[in-house]
């Protein structure tokens, strides 16, 4: 199968940095599977995103080595442009990745940029709004928004580039729990209906773990666990400072495996008993 | 020792709160959970008056909010505000956990002596030269943290303060909230994350349009699924696995889960 992303001996310094932020990081993700990436804050994941979507080393100063292919070709010998018509990048903190004056203005900028035609873009900018059901502030200035919707309005901004990729950091940290649902449900339409794939730092793992085909954990730089989800699930994730949500911790003590991944199939389980 | 009483706000014509009324006494620890919207950090911004109602009143220590200046109110009520960026300015970590004590004229010893302090208690005091905004975004909430414990405010109110932290430092998080409970301090968390707040089991208000549409424990709360899916909130897991094979009680915490379990399962 190709592999939308493949990380070969990767290994990043910031400049003046005597500790490596990367260290020998190698992993590939199939296209159309879902990567959940995991480790303590401060332990290289935003890092490690940066050097996925080509901003490292392209904006960061520093000491690069290893290479990122994105769908087989050398992410180094692609422009923004191009890699931004494949990736899309969510930042950690919204008032980073929003600046135009209107929810409706933010979402066409992109599109603008890239030269996609009028007609087209305001069909992309409709269906996007629909998805993420953003039609009550469509018009409203992002300054007026709340940091929840703020992180909506930037999710839509890159769905509407419609990138083979997504690339999301914390992606729902700042959303109530029925609308963080709402998210990871259609991270999983997007990979069902138009076989997208993604990478996801989530620190709420209850969220996550539905969506995910993979798990990478990492420490200090590096990769510390990779596997399918049930094979990390297996391994020894609070040693990496990562706690499993209680519908698992409850499943290891009663000695259930393959863990179910929700509630709701775990108490079908139960229940079938 | 708060006392808001039939609160209304409105930012130009777009009403956020609409008559909220609600107590809460010293050394309580109190969750403030709801909606994206719904008017929770407008209502932190009210208890230590950065905001002053519309309409109705607020009372901290017996003081009306609007009959005090909020450098009096802030020393006593501690914001650790939602966006780490809004809240962090210095040159490097020390500075930006000294700057409030200078401010509150501390002497020179005392500020050094709860710098230190708090840079261990958060982990940050290896990373007490760096700059602020080059940490990572679970670091910077630590910090954020950190600068307002230095002062040790009566009042610590945290706004979302589990975003972007992980396992190892909420545990830390939950074990600073019950000591600072124990040491008779009032800490108001406004929160998505009940699954954090589970072991805590704090008094949790749910505010929908800027109301309070339930009040009392978590656990009990957590019980009334209509009512916290009409607030866009999700049952913690173990409430919902307690219903779900219909246990009347939802468990404390993961291990007696397991035994609830394994009790139903012979029965």
């Amino acid at each position: 199968m190709l592999n939308i992303i493949e990380v070969k001996n990767l290994t990043f310094y910031y400049s003046g940095s005597s500790r490596p932020s990367l260290e020998n990081v190698n992993f590939s993700l199939p296209e159309g599977s879902t990567l959940l990436l995991a480790g303590i804050s401060g332990c290289g994941k935003t890092t490690l995103l940066r050097a996925i979507v080509g901003l490292i080393p392209k904006f960061y100063a520093g000491k690069y080595e290893g290479s990122v292919y994105l769908s087989g070709k050398d992410i180094n010998k692609m422009d923004m442009p191009e890699i931004s018509q494949n990736v899309g990048y969510l930042f950690q903190n919204p008032d980073n990745q929003l600046f135009s004056y209107t929810v409706e203005r933010d979402l066409a900028f992109g599109l603008e940029n890239l030269g996609v035609e009028k007609a087209e873009a305001m069909k992309r900018i409709d269906e996007t709004i629909q998805l993420l059901s953003l039609d009550y502030i469509r018009e409203k200035p992002i300054f007026e928004l709340s940091d929840g919707q703020k992180q909506l309005v930037a999710l839509a901004g890159i769905l509407v580039l419609r990138p083979r990729l997504l690339v999301l950091d914390e992606p729902t940290s700042l959303l109530d729990p029925k609308t963080a649902m709402n998210i990871i449900n259609i991270i999983k339409l997007l990979k069902s209906k138009f076989g997208i794939s993604a990478i996801i730092v989530e620190h709420r793992l209850e969220l996550a773990l539905e969506i995910s085909d993979y798990i990478l954990v990492m420490a200090n730089g590096s990769v510390k666990v990779f596997g399918s989800t049930q094979q990390a699930l297996n391994s020894d994730l609070q040693n990496y400072g990562i706690s499993v949500p209680p519908v698992i911790s409850v499943q290891r003590s009663l000695g259930f495996n393959p863990f179910e991944l929700t509630v709701k199939d775990f108490v079908k389980r139960l229940n079938a008993r | 020792m708060i006392e808001v009483d039939d609160v209304y706000f409105s930012y130009d014509n777009y009403s956020v709160l609409n008559g909220i009324s609600f107590k809460v006494k010293m050394g309580e620890v109190l969750a403030i959970v709801g909606p994206n919207g719904s008017g929770k950090t407008t209502l932190l911004k009210h208890l230590n008056g950065i905001l002053k109602p519309t309409m109705g009143s607020v009372k901290v220590f017996d003081i009306d909010t609007r009959a005090t200046k909020i450098s009096e109110l802030s020393r006593r009520v501690g914001l650790v505000m939602q966006n780490s960026d809004h809240q962090l300015f210095a040159r490097s970590v020390s500075d930006e956990i000294n700057f409030a004590l200078k401010n509150f004229r501390f002497s020179k010893s005392e500020i050094d002596a709860r710098t230190r302090k708090v840079l261990n208690e958060f982990g940050l005091y290896d990373l007490k030269d760096r700059p602020p905004l080059s940490l990572s975004g679970g670091e910077k909430k630590r910090l954020c943290i950190a600068a307002v414990m230095a002062w040790e405010p009566e009042i610590v109110m945290l706004d979302e303060p589990t975003v972007g932290q992980d396992a190892v430092n909420k545990k830390n998080l939950k074990e600073i909230i019950g000591q600072l409970s124990k040491n008779g301090r009032t800490v108001i968390i406004s929160t998505h994350d009940l699954e954090f707040l589970w072991s805590i089991n704090p008094r949790t208000i749910i505010i929908y349009h800027g109301k309070v549409l339930m009040d009392g424990s978590l656990r009990s709360i957590s019980l009334n699924y209509d009512t916290l899916a009409s607030a866009n909130l999700i049952a913690p897991q173990l409430a919902s696995l307690a219903s779900g094979i219909g246990l009347s009680e939802p468990p404390a915490d993961e291990a007696q889960a397991v035994e609830m379990i394994k009790q139903w399962q012979k029965a």
